[in-house]
């Protein structure tokens, strides 16, 4: 029981008379403005319980007086963004894209919409602008692989690469190193091609047993003059543009056991007016082909 | 009224302050480790080459290195070390168990902490934040955690005081929730008693609900409740003043253990749990507000008649400056739990400076005051090596902290508006990436302030390590005269 | 500061045999404890169990180890 109730001579208040490791307390009330917010935050809560869904029942639950419903209002500000250019979708999905090309304010939508597509699902490994990364084509220079058109665009996006669609773009390199050509031959090859197609002149090698692997295992994709082949996806040889990197080392390696890249097939996941949105901003970048 | 202690027929026990004195070396050991982790994943959030190619190494497993750290070594072993040391104190009272297990809880803890850390860096996570260990290391912390409620409740029990102070509510409150949380969280089957993998009980929204429960109670029960318990005892005693109000004490003791529970629901605004979950979650938070401000009432009116003491006791600055950024949190709180506010700042940079004015702000500092009171105590010496190197820590730490929330603050506002906005077209205005690129320069001068705030941490590493051992400054006397005049 | 009670009472009631009850039943429980780590380290089908599962039999015999020259420690000072 408390006996040794004490005046504090500072604030005025008593003590409680209980007493712990020499600490005390006072008895100082609740700070009036303290109870009374505590009221208030009390009363809004109550009204949101009102106003709000907020009580379960047992199937069901209170819903509201204001009929609340976050799902509503996120359809309902979704709805709104694509009122503002449902039109002009409605006119890309039906028109081709060559038709698109010729409208100028139906391509500013088109390529406005295909700038933030790209941007939140392609550049991620195609990089801002489409400039590429070791390993992902450049989409902004005149090197392509699987071509440059409107329609070969769209076809390399709705498909993809490697995907799981069945009319998926595949270029099937063989891995070489798998008792195709041995060790030694594809070293030679490597010459002829670093040499012939690349340009870099190296003393004292011999390119012409390379040329003779070259011309009997990779001209028919690759072509005689190292041009690529774009039916089969085929990077040309002949050109500074690499997809991984200008080194010997990399062709001995991508002779040896092929890097086989892959894309997704867009076309499941965008709707037809996002793809040839997305189609159009591509050609868009610099290399597009007619 | 006397402030010393009222005369007593028998002399108090000698009380277990070995064990103590462990968890306050584990505390000032973990402190630099969570402090220096953070700064390190803060520059790989700039600069993320920084993760050198190496999957241990990676953002996604030294992320939670750091929050276990920050939360469970560091800020864990602060409070264990200080709540057995204010329950013996305040109860008259040894530990209840003996030595063997008082050692026990505290190898035990220090065992899980490595063997968790140690896991995440290898791969291993149920991936529940703040939860992350798998169910063998849950089961060992459960073991460990059921001891040190036995060793607290036990000392209660045989007090020689006919009442319970209330530091020890705050501390049992924690200690109860804590085991109820993480037993609930964690349940588990494990796909073998020989795989560390395991699959929740629970599925989809319930097991979101479930794991956001635990989430915001442990900073409800973990991170408040328990540094509640720091304040009771520890700012009184260094202002030697009577605690403000006791009836505020039962009140807001009440209200915030009832209502914090509640509030879970609001770290799930906008998903797919139900719209009244939600609307429950962001209510009692709301009701939350005016229980957490009691706690700061009663820590900064208690130093009403002693206000001077600031000047001549900078360990006293960390303590009251802590109960200041603890309002400051818990009136953000409330604010970013209504629905609307969320929307804006979910999944920003500003949850991140929440946290953090919470972590650095709160935790931290009432435990930096905390540890500059109670080394000189416990090993036995008249007062801190320097008082001047404690208001150099208190500064540089004090700035570093307005660096890391204002630099948040911008950040998130920043990503909030970006990912909402949408043109005249209503097209998406910015991508994802253009938004990371946008606040760059402020996740630099985030991690510009937690440099600050990991410097201020070694200095006080050398202050009380120089304390420990003994040792003693000419300046610390030039400091008192100074700051006397 | 209040009054102490010396350091060298002791502070736990001895058992039968001289050794504190407290020190028998944590170090019972770890020694159980130690073996369940082994036992589960034997047959690890990932690392993280082979790694926690040693760490803990070694954290036990560690542990274990701590309490018995405690004992002696003890023992030695009072006589």
């Amino acid at each position: 029981m408390p006996t040794d109730i004490e005046k504090d001579e500072i604030s005025g208040q008593y003590t409680t008379g209980h007493e712990w490791d020499g600490l005390h307390e006072l008895n100082t009330p609740l700070p009036k403005w303290w109870l009374y917010t505590f009221y208030l935050c009390i009363a809004v809560a109550m009204a949101m319980f009102v106003l709000l869904p907020s009580i379960p029942w047992v199937h069901s639950y209170w819903h509201g007086t204001l009929g609340y419903s976050s799902r509503k209002v996120a359809m309902a500000e979704y709805a709104k963004m694509e009122s503002l250019h449902a039109d002009a979708s409605r006119k890309i999905a039906a028109m081709s894209l060559a038709d698109i090309r010729k409208d100028p304010a139906l391509l500013e939508t088109a390529l406005t919409a295909g700038r933030i597509t790209f941007a939140n699902n392609c550049q991620p490994c195609h990089g801002a602008g489409g400039q590429g990364r070791p390993g992902f084509p450049n989409l902004a220079d005149d090197v392509w692989l699987w071509g440059g058109k409107l329609s070969d665009i769209q076809t390399t996006v709705t498909h993809g690469i490697r995907s799981s669609d069945p009319d998926t773009r595949y270029s099937a390199m063989p891995t070489f190193g798998d008792d195709i050509l041995t060790a030694q031959q594809i070293q030679q090859v490597a010459d002829f091609v670093w040499v012939n197609f690349y340009g870099h002149a190296e003393p004292g090698v011999d390119t012409a047993p390379g040329a003779k692997i070259f011309a009997d295992n990779c001209a028919a994709c690759h072509g005689d003059k190292g041009q690529g082949g774009r039916d089969f996806g085929a990077p040309p040889l002949a050109s500074h543009v690499h997809l991984y990197s200008e080194s010997r080392d990399t062709i001995v390696a991508q002779v040896t056991k092929p890097r086989l890249g892959v894309m997704p097939n867009w076309g499941a996941k965008l709707d037809p007016a996002t793809l040839k949105s997305v189609v159009l901003y591509v050609h868009s970048l610099g290399g597009g082909e007619e | 009224m006397t402030n010393a202690v009222t005369a007593r027929a028998t002399p108090a026990p000698r009380y277990n302050e070995a064990v103590v004195r462990k968890f306050i070396i584990a505390t000032i050991f973990w402190s630099v480790v969570a402090f220096a982790l953070g700064c390190y994943i803060a520059a790989e959030l700039c600069w993320p080459a920084l993760n050198l190619d190496q999957a241990w190494l990676n953002f996604g497993r030294l992320r939670p290195v750091h929050t276990s750290a920050a939360i469970f070594a560091f800020g864990g072993s602060a409070l264990m070390g200080s709540s057995l040391f204010v329950v013996q104190r305040t109860c008259r009272a040894r530990l209840w168990g003996g030595e063997a297990l008082a050692n026990f809880v505290f190898w035990g803890y220090q065992f899980f902490i490595v063997m968790a850390a140690l896991s995440y860096v290898l791969g291993y996570s149920q991936g529940k934040e703040y939860a992350e260990p798998e169910w063998h290391l849950d089961l060992w912390l459960t073991l460990v955690w059921v001891c040190y409620l036995l060793i607290f409740v036990g000392t209660l029990l045989k007090r020689e005081e006919p009442h319970i102070y209330v530091a020890n509510w705050f501390y049992l409150a924690f200690i109860v929730t804590i085991a109820m949380l993480h037993v609930v969280n964690n349940a588990a089957v494990p796909a073998s008693f020989f795989m560390a993998k395991s699959y929740s009980v629970y599925a989809g929204v319930q097991d979101a609900l479930i794991q956001w429960w635990y989430g915001h109670n442990a900073v409800g029960f973990f991170l408040t409740a328990g540094f509640l318990g720091m304040v009771y005892y520890f700012i009184p005693k260094a202002a030697n003043r009577p605690v403000y109000s006791y009836r505020l004490s039962i009140i807001h003791f009440w209200s915030l253990i009832f209502m914090y529970i509640w509030a879970g629901p609001h770290h799930l605004h906008y998903t797919a749990l139900p719209d009244w979950a939600q609307t429950l979650g962001m209510a009692f938070s709301i009701m939350l507000w005016m229980p957490s401000w009691g706690g700061m009432i009663n820590g900064m009116m208690t130093l009403s008649g002693a206000w001077d003491k600031l000047r001549t006791d900078p360990g006293l600055r960390f303590s009251v400056t802590a109960v200041g950024f603890y309002g400051m949190a818990t009136f953000e709180g409330p604010v970013m739990s209504v629905r609307q506010v969320n929307s804006l700042s979910h999944y920003t940079d500003w949850g991140i400076g929440h946290v953090h004015s919470g972590t650095l702000g709160w935790v931290s500092f009432i435990t930096f005051g905390m540890l500059y009171y109670i080394v000189p105590v416990l090993w036995k010496q008249r007062d801190v090596y320097s008082k001047k190197l404690v208001a150099w820590h208190f500064w540089i730490g004090t700035l570093g902290i307005v660096f890391y929330i204002t630099s948040m603050w911008v950040s998130g506002i920043t990503q909030g508006l970006m990912w909402r906005a949408y043109d005249k077209q209503g097209f998406l205005q910015y991508s994802f990436v253009e938004s990371v690129v946008a606040v760059h320069p402020f996740e630099v001068v985030r991690l510009i302030g937690g440099l600050m705030f990991l410097a201020g941490a070694l200095i006080m590493v050398y202050n009380l390590v120089q304390t420990m051992r003994g040792a003693t400054e000419k300046t610390s006397a030039a400091f008192a005269a100074q700051a006397a005049e | 500061m209040p009054e102490t009670v010396p350091e060298t009472v002791p502070e736990t009631l001895p058992g039968p045999s001289g050794v504190a009850i407290g020190d028998v039943i944590v170090g019972t429980m770890m020694a159980v404890l130690g073996l369940v780590g082994l036992l589960m380290a034997s047959r690890a089908l990932d690392s993280e169990i082979y790694i926690f599962g040693l760490s803990l039999a070694l954290f036990a015999a560690v542990f274990d180890f701590g309490l018995i020259r405690a004992h002696f420690d003890k023992k030695g000072a009072q006589s």
